[in-house]
């Protein structure tokens, strides 16, 4: 009893002397658990953004043609360091910045300090093991473009802040910027983390699948460069769409600039390769003839008190197919005085040209068309010809696509995805649009548009050589020109409409001296890619080479 | 044998819990650990992947193909004339061929 009695008071006196730390903790645990919760957390487990990949680029064919690269940024925090020297020479040779001026970075007035940007990832690896006392590294992500300066014009730019700021990457900026995955973490006494689990993980965006195709781009890049560099010309563009359902192939131009898109964003006064439109309603509404005759006047027309319309080349009487092959301006402007202004602005609107065609790039051009009010008998003989209104290239690639295709004009498509072609409307009768084809076809067999000839292959198209307004004095120059080739091919079932355009080429100057040999290299090159059976094959037995003979080149160099 | 009391139960039945508790604790953290780390090796290997994928790209862009194609391999851009067309001729009747006349004989002689 004694010894129980004394073991007890022994476990009291020892449990006495733990009784404050036990009330203590009861005020810990009990009574401010919220509070210091609270601050632990706050201190010790945050939350942690992952940055998503921006989402691919891809061609049509599944190739990249941009893609977002981790990439890390050295830093440095002053207030961390301990021995100036002793990081800039540890530093130096893993970031390839002499020692020197690391050190006069951190002796600069800044605590905080960015070392150098876009290290990949075995340089940030070599960073990360060496574990520099106030050298850190921060994740970013960075577009990268494997195919170089490729399509750039039409990829676009992203900006710093990671979102696009011109061309595709602008306008499907939300589409492909992914979401960051956010994560719970906390550090122990060290600092190291450990983590709690992801607060949300979504899915990565899927890549966005262009129309264009790679190797037509490049292909069409590089003839352009050819050219561009043999005349000297300020700059040029080569477009190249699907005739049966409006997918682009290729948009190139010449000189890249990933801000600006000129085949979307230009408008330019079309020329001669406007006479379609001019041909197209005179033969719809059934006004002219295919062998009435019109007289070219040899060359030059009054057509209004002191107001004369001339043709690069003299001719006498043409029927519309004459008047096309020849690019006479006599020719076409007579035809639109039959077709008149109101059917004439009608079919220019049919064409798609003063409107948005649709495609879903930034900064669409409508270019211009003058109110019907105004379009008086001179204003109309002019645009008959391409003169005083303004259209996109894209525009007359769509309007001559829908030549091609019988009649229908399409929504140019550049993002492949699950919706069907749209078709904006149909211009006019099949039978109209093949008569048109037929006259097309004649300009390359014997007309201006020669030097677009393959051997082999029924080609269709026309030339156009227009003015350019000088801006200083506001009227034509006398010397400096665009010169123009659209047109499509196999003509007997087209595949590819192209168009071509050289501004201000030096030397010659004519669409079928400057831009119709390229045009008949790119698509002899297509046809050539794609095994195309030619629809002329008795030619191929004759013709020696399928560059454009000497008759060709003779024809070429006299008339536009 | 002493059968423990009731009390003895609860007392031991509590201190299993808090220990399970407590080790649950450990490996929650342990686990959280390894999820970091795996988190980190599988952000270094997406940056490998990408930064292989670059480069494999890079080496297949039509510029480096060509390039390669005409320097190592003398080769030339394609054109039509390249091109050879077969003719589709009609395919010889079943009788013509060696299989058809075995065919023929067998049906003939059995």
């Amino acid at each position: 009893m004694e010894i129980r009695f004394r073991l007890a008071m022994a476990a009291s006196v020892c449990l006495l002397a733990l009784l404050p730390l036990v009330a203590r903790l009861a005020h810990l645990q009990i009574l401010e658990h919220r509070a210091l919760e609270t601050r632990a957390s706050g201190e010790f487990s945050r939350s942690a953004e992952e940055a998503c990949p921006r989402a691919e680029i891809i061609d049509r064919h599944g190739n990249v043609l941009t893609q977002s690269m981790p990439v890390w940024t050295c830093f440095i925090d002053k207030a961390m360091v301990r021995s100036p020297e002793r990081l800039a020479g540890r530093l130096s040779p893993l970031v390839g910045i002499p020692a020197a001026e690391i050190l006069a970075r951190i002796r600069g007035v800044r605590r905080f300090v960015w070392l150098k940007k876009r290290l990949d990832f075995a340089e940030a690896g070599r960073i990360a093991q060496a574990r520099l006392e106030g050298a850190g590294l921060t994740p970013g992500q960075e577009r990268f473009y494997p195919n170089g300066a490729l399509a750039r014009n039409l990829l676009g730019l992203v900006g710093a802040g990671g979102h696009g700021s011109a061309g595709i990457e602008l306008f499907f900026d939300q589409r492909l910027s992914g979401r960051p995955r956010r994560f719970e973490m906390i550090r122990d006494g060290s600092g190291k983390i450990i983590s709690q689990g992801a607060l949300e993980d979504p899915a990565p965006p899927e890549p966005l699948r262009l129309t264009i195709d790679r190797n037509i781009q490049y292909y069409a890049e590089e003839l352009l460069r050819e050219a561009a560099e043999r005349f000297s010309a300020k700059s040029g563009l080569v477009a190249v769409q699907d005739p049966g359902n409006g997918e682009l192939l290729a948009m190139a131009v010449h000189p890249q600039n990933p801000l600006r898109n000129p085949i979307v964003q230009d408008s330019f006064e079309p020329g001669s390769t406007f006479k379609v439109v001019t041909a197209a309603a005179a033969l719809e509404e059934s006004l002219v003839r295919e062998e009435e005759v019109f007289s070219c006047e040899n060359g030059a027309y009054e057509i209004a008190p002191r107001i004369v319309i001339h043709d690069h080349e003299p001719s006498g009487p043409l029927t519309l197919a004459g008047i096309l092959e020849k690019s006479s301006n006599i020719g076409i402007a007579k035809v639109a005085e039959r077709v008149g202004a109101l059917r004439f602005y009608r079919f220019v609107r049919a064409f798609g040209f003063a409107t948005k065609t649709g495609i879903p790039l930034p900064g669409e051009t409508l270019g211009s068309l003058k109110p019907l009010s105004d379009l008086n008998r001179v204003a109309l003989a002019a645009a008959s010809y391409g003169y005083g209104l303004g259209a996109s290239p894209l525009q007359i690639l769509a309007a001559y696509s829908a030549i091609a295709n019988g009649g229908t004009l399409w929504e140019p498509r550049i993002v492949r995805g699950s919706q069907k072609p749209l078709g904006v409307r149909r211009i006019a009768s099949e039978m109209t649009m093949r008569r048109l084809s037929a006259m097309l076809e004649g300009v390359v067999e014997r007309g201006t548009g020669v030097a677009a000839q393959i051997a082999g292959y029924r080609v269709a198209g026309k030339t156009g050589t227009t003015r350019r307004l000088d801006s200083a004095t506001s009227r034509y120059s006398e010397a400096h020109y665009n010169a123009s080739f659209v047109g499509f091919l196999p003509a007997s079932k087209p595949l590819w409409t192209i168009l071509v355009v050289i501004e201000d080429p030096q030397g010659a100057y004519y669409g079928a001296q400057v831009a119709a040999p390229l045009f008949g290299k790119l698509g002899r090159w297509l046809l050539a890619l794609k095994g195309v059976a030619p629809d002329r094959p008795r030619e191929l037995g004759l013709a020696a080479k399928s560059e454009p003979g000497p008759q060709a080149a003779s024809a070429a160099r006299r008339v536009p | 044998m002493k059968i423990p009391s009731q009390q003895t139960l609860r007392i031991l039945s509590a201190s299993l819990v808090v220990l399970a508790l407590v080790w649950q604790h450990i490996q929650a953290t342990r686990l959280g650990y390894q999820v970091e780390g795996s988190r980190r090796q599988a952000q270094a290997l997406k940056a490998r992947i990408a930064s292989l994928r670059a480069e494999l790209e890079s080496s297949l862009s039509p510029a480096q193909l060509a390039l390669r194609a005409r320097s190592r391999l003398g080769m030339q851009p394609a054109s039509p004339e390249f091109l050879r067309f077969l003719d589709p001729s009609p395919l010889p009747s079943v009788r013509e061929t060696l299989l058809g006349r075995l065919l023929s004989w067998t049906l003939r002689n059995t």
